[in-house]
């Protein structure tokens, strides 16, 4: 291929298309295709394709294609719109679900207890110091909270008994205890707890083999 | 294009878009039946076949409803669906393309003209499916360059602008898709169909 096609070879599909502006550049090339076999038969051959492919419909679209793109376009949006609005309500309807079920769990117990009335009833695992240790916790009720421990210390010599305001120690199906609750006054409360005072004391004057008796008792009972 | 014409259709695009930022969603009907043909015929043109054009084309019209309240105006509204048409059109080929290799098919000159039944009882002309195939035929950018230039008669300065691709790699695409082309119909015989 000669320079001078290669100069102007490039320009040609602008320059059958009417794409050259420069009138200056426009002489040079149509001077060039005078002179030059070459570059005359590549113009030739470009300018007979262009306009086979300018006089051939070869991108028609269907008949009345235009007449429904845009109904089809707006209803794809509002699907995707619709689409958005029922994943958004769906998130929502999820975390709200989400949030009242973590709800009902944290609330489970209270609830419960405030309906029910149910004591609770701790059993703390026996220790090696202890024949037994037990605590009880209030009823939701009375919504008092009391502690009771009745300890044994570890030469099973000696019993104590701290106040505690309680009225009934019931045992249930378990063999645990449960306790009903008053809100005692101070004169109540050692009227109350009188026996366990008295216990005490008794207690201690009781002959060993006796005393062992009642704290194995204190262990049936789980206390 | 007159200046004056184009001053006409810059102002009566912005405030198309204006009214649409305003809330109304009238103008982008507008803008719609304004553009469909450019669109069309752009995507069309890139990926041969009527019923892909067909899903681009609302695609890219589904895009700009969803982007024309962040259109900042910094090109013309024109240029802006140029450019979603032609990457829309191009991510299509590319996929077109994996989907080839991965799964070891070729969409072959007949597939892709089997693809086109519905329209083979309107477009059965031998001209028509030789054309499309030429122009299948080029590379995606010489393919992109020479619809823009071509059938769409844009300046290398606007298709720069569309493209973000200099303006003498433009003209060098431009000239071998020409040449490209040439090849094409010179090796397949075209004075016998033409």
């Amino acid at each position: 291929m000669s320079d001078s096609k290669n100069k102007y070879i490039e320009l040609i599909p602008d320059y059958i298309n009417g794409n050259i502006q420069d009138k200056n550049l426009i002489k040079e090339i149509e001077k060039e295709l005078e002179h030059n076999k070459e570059l005359s038969e590549e113009y030739a051959k470009i300018k007979d394709i262009f306009a086979k492919i300018r006089d051939t419909e070869a991108f028609s679209p269907p008949e009345n294609y235009f007449n429904n793109i845009l109904p089809r376009i707006n209803s794809k949006l509002e699907k995707q719109h619709f689409s958005k609005f029922k994943k958004f309500i769906f998130n929502w309807k999820l975390a709200i679900s989400f949030g009242l079920i973590i709800l009902v769990i944290l609330l489970y117990k209270p609830i419960a207890n405030y309906f029910e009335g149910e004591v609770t009833v701790k059993q703390i695992p026996k220790d090696s110091n202890f024949i037994a240790k037990s605590e009880y916790i209030t009823d939701s009720t009375a919504n008092t909270k009391i502690n009771t421990n009745i300890e044994v210390n570890e030469n099973k010599t000696n019993i104590s008994v701290q106040k505690t305001f309680i009225k009934q120690i019931n045992l249930n199906e378990n063999g645990n205890e449960t306790v009903i609750i008053e809100n005692f006054n101070e004169e109540e409360i050692n009227e109350e707890f009188q026996d366990y005072f008295d216990f005490e004391s008794e207690f201690e004057n009781l002959p060993k083999d006796e005393q062992q008796k009642i704290l194995e008792n204190f262990e049936n009972l789980k206390i | 294009m007159k200046d004056e014409n184009r001053k006409f259709v810059i102002d009566d695009d912005e405030k198309l878009i204006a009214d649409f930022k305003a809330g109304d969603k009238k103008s982008f009907n507008k803008i719609v039946l304004k553009y469909q043909k450019m669109v069309y015929n752009i995507t069309r043109k890139m990926v041969i076949n009527h019923d892909d054009a067909d899903e681009i084309t609302q695609n890219v019209f589904i895009k700009l409803y969803k982007t024309l309240n962040k259109f900042k105006g910094e090109s013309k509204l024109s240029t802006y669906l140029y450019r979603i048409s032609i990457n829309m059109s191009l991510n299509y080929l590319k996929k077109r393309k994996l989907i080839q290799n991965k799964f070891n098919t070729s969409i072959d000159e007949k597939e892709i003209f089997d693809r086109t039944d519905a329209l083979k009882k309107i477009e059965t002309n031998e001209k028509e499916n030789f054309i499309r195939k030429a122009i299948e035929n080029l590379p995606p950018q010489q393919r992109t360059v020479f619809i823009l230039r071509f059938y769409e008669n844009l300046s290398y300065e606007e298709i720069s602008e569309i493209l973000g691709t200099s303006i003498g790699g433009l003209k060098a695409n431009f000239y071998h898709a020409t040449k490209n082309l040439k090849s094409f119909f010179e090796n397949n015989n075209y004075k016998n169909i033409f």
